[in-house]
């Protein structure tokens, strides 16, 4: 998979290269928008991955330059997170909306996620397979996922365990998700928040331990997601 | 308006109490001028009467005993019309005529007299006397009555003080009443026109305190009013527009600033994620290598995984820091909407969202207070507000399997408003720290990983909200955070 990776700060477009070349990912740099539309026609990538802040134009006018002439998924990265900012890229053509600083896993999961998306939408086989691990589920068809005696369907959020169903807020049925999308991995606390909350400013600590202790009391067993101290979070398997 | 009155009153008794001394001099002056004046005339007319004191013939004296009642005639017409007593002696002092109607004293001597001593000696005296005759204080003047070089009698005019004191007692009256009417006067304008310039000062006051309560945009009105007035509303725009540019300028500065620093920040974090997961792959994958270097290696592989991944939740600190900042100065520049709430569900609410991981750390947390607490606040104040306080009570409250060390959300009426309390027995603050803790950037010693801006965001929260908040410590031991929300009107 070829990623475009349209960022005027040089560390930081290095930093994503390096973690896209240790994903397996073919990835290009290119620091202007201008080069970036050159870009589109010479490297032809799979994705884009574009910063708003650009120094010759407008990053949603980039966005909007290539999507009048392909339907290439564009995932906007941008240090500003107004709501105002979401909807204006989003608006101008953009796949997802990633809000600096950001952790690889996540970058990475969320490329897989909007690729998968846009491929299953465009009938193209194949692009789905370079994020084997953790969404198998899904990538199968289906929306459920089996996860022992825990069943998660998640265009449904409807979540059984061992036949019995269990209500979440959404919150926590996010955050559920979130966790057993990658189960035996440590999720660090400031991606889960990062991603699930979708907000940069989580009001206290003590949120997300407070959402992981109900779930836990939810599914009866704290086994289920497991505290990793002064990192984050494991979702496992208790039986 | 009182004020200027009471002004008006003080200059016009710093005014007039000099002037009725000065009144009392002039009268003094005037009626002793018109005494002499006078007298001299009556000395004239009195100098036949003198002339000749012994008679040389029968016709003579009848003449002059005509003569001398004709003169007492005129003195007694004088002083009728307003005048003064009048005595007149001859050299020997001897009365011979006076304006009395009783005519008993004519023929005493007033040689005993100094002012007719003096004026038989040919002087002109006058000035104040008591006499003890009539016992009372005397006005008088007194004038030789002189035949060519020679003084053949004396003319004395006397007037009672009172006389004096009534004229200048009568003067001073108006003006009294000139003086009064000055003050009823200048209260009446001073009253119209203070009315005016308060309400101007009223409206004024008005715009500063929303200005004082955060809006910004409050401006007072520069086109009507006293000039004073006006000049001040110019000064106060003036004032306002320049807090408002700075609290902006700060306020961008803080956004920007913290928007700047995502991107650098998003640098290190990638690096040091790339640090770490190359040197797991490099330990995973360190099975085919040499055996020895292998061992030395996996140990300090380990070692430096581990270091990564604290730099790592470093660099999340500093993220959530900067995210924090970024927070408060949104809250700042934002006049959000007071809405209406009902604290005593939000609270109940919290309660619940809190119970699994109070239950988890072996801790109790419960609801008191009533059903229903409705109050004003901005939007999602009191849920943020008692999530840090719940937040904070968790991170210091230990479990002893007791009950003892339970956290409490209480709710009570605190007067009109109604107060939310978050209690705890963790080790507390002192009094101090509980002063501190709402300032930007202060921690606590135990809270290591905190951002140091949960409570700032808090008392944030609370100003917009138009709450106060408190920290106390607990009888006891343990710490009370409290916010107080208005009522709801």
């Amino acid at each position: 998979m070829r990623v475009l990776v349209v960022e005027d700060d040089g560390p930081v477009a290095s930093g994503i290269i390096d973690g896209l070349s240790m994903a397996a990912f073919e990835s290009l740099h290119v620091e202007t928008g201008h080069a970036a539309l050159t870009a589109m026609a010479t490297f032809e990538p799979d994705l884009v991955l574009l910063d708003l802040g650009l120094p010759d134009m407008d990053g949603s006018e980039v966005c909007r330059s290539i999507r009048a002439s392909s339907q290439t998924p564009i995932i906007v990265v941008s240090a500003r997170d107004d709501e105002i900012d979401r909807v204006v890229a989003l608006e101008m053509g953009a796949d997802d909306y990633v809000v600096k600083p950001f952790g690889m896993r996540e970058l990475v999961a969320r490329i897989r996620a909007v690729s998968r998306r846009t491929v299953a939408h465009a009938g193209v086989p194949g692009a789905g397979e370079v994020g084997a691990d953790g969404v198998s589920a899904e990538d199968a068809g289906t929306t459920e996922r089996v996860l022992g005696s825990l069943i998660i369907d998640t265009r449904s959020q409807r979540v059984s365990l061992a036949g019995t169903v269990i209500y979440f807020t959404p919150t926590e049925f996010d955050l559920l998700v979130y966790l057993s999308g990658d189960a035996g991995a440590v999720h660090r606390r400031a991606d889960i928040l990062h991603d699930v909350w979708e907000t940069t400013w989580h009001g206290t600590t003590k949120t997300l331990d407070a959402h992981v202790a109900a779930i836990r009391k939810k599914l009866g067993n704290p086994g289920w997601i497991e505290s990793v101290r002064g990192v984050g979070f494991r979702f496992g398997t208790p039986e | 308006m009182a004020a200027l009155m009471g002004i008006a009153l003080l200059v016009l008794l710093v005014q007039d109490i000099p002037l009725s001394g000065y009144l009392r001099q002039v009268e003094t002056d005037r009626l002793v001028t018109s005494l002499e004046r006078d007298a001299f005339v009556l000395a004239g007319r009195s100098e036949e009467t003198l002339e000749t004191t012994v008679p040389p013939d029968a016709t003579a004296a009848k003449d002059m005993a005509s003569e001398a009642a004709a003169l007492t005639a005129a003195a007694r017409r004088y002083r009728d019309s307003g005048g003064a007593r009048v005595v007149i002696v001859n050299t020997d002092g001897i009365a011979i005529v006076t304006s009395d109607d009783d005519q008993s004293i004519v023929g005493d001597s007033y040689l005993s007299r100094p002012e007719i001593a003096g004026a038989l000696g040919g002087q002109i005296t006058s000035g104040h006397r008591y006499s003890d005759t009539l016992q009372i204080d005397l006005l008088y003047v007194t004038v030789p009555v002189v035949n060519g070089q020679k003084v053949i009698g004396a003319v004395r005019l006397t007037f009672p003080e009172q006389v004096v004191a009534d004229a200048v007692a009568r003067q001073i009256g108006v003006l009294g009443v000139v003086a009064l009417t000055t003050v009823v006067l200048a209260g009446i304008v001073g009253f119209i026109f203070s009315a005016r310039v308060t309400r101007r000062l009223k409206r004024l006051q008005q715009a500063t305190e929303r200005l004082a309560d955060g809006d910004l945009d409050a401006r007072a009105d520069e086109l009507s009013g006293a000039p004073e007035i006006r000049s001040l509303s110019v000064s106060f725009n003036r004032m306002a527009t320049r807090l408002e540019a700075l609290i902006e300028q700060q306020r961008r500065f803080a956004a920007d600033a913290s928007h700047q620093l995502r991107t650098p920040l998003t640098a290190l974090r990638l690096r040091l994620e790339g640090a770490r997961e190359l040197l797991e792959e490099s330990a995973a994958s360190g099975g085919t290598g040499n055996g020895t270097v292998r061992g030395t290696g996996s140990v300090s592989t380990g070692a430096a995984i581990e270091r990564l991944a604290a730099a790592e939740a470093e660099a999340d600190r500093l993220g959530s820091i900067i995210e924090g900042i970024l927070m408060l100065s949104r809250s700042e520049s934002r006049a959000a909407p007071v809405v209406k709430f009902d604290v005593a569900r939000v609270a109940r609410e919290r309660v619940e969202h809190w119970q699994p991981l109070a239950q988890e750390l072996g801790l109790g947390i419960r609801y008191e207070g009533p059903e229903r607490a409705r109050v004003t606040a901005i939007a999602t104040a009191p849920e943020q507000i008692i999530d840090n306080f719940v937040d904070n009570a968790l991170s210091v409250s230990t479990s002893t399997d007791g009950v003892g060390n339970d956290i409490v959300v209480r709710v009570a009426a605190a007067g009109a408003a109604w107060r939310v309390a978050v209690l705890d027995r963790g080790p507390g603050l002192s009094d101090e720290d509980c002063a501190r803790a709402f300032d930007r950037f202060w921690r606590a010693d135990s809270d290591a990983l905190g951002n140091g801006l949960g409570l700032a965001i808090v008392a944030q929260l609370a100003r917009a909200s138009r709450a106060t908040v408190r920290l106390e410590r607990r009888p006891g031991g343990g710490l009370e955070a409290s916010v107080t929300f208005a009522a709801r009107p």
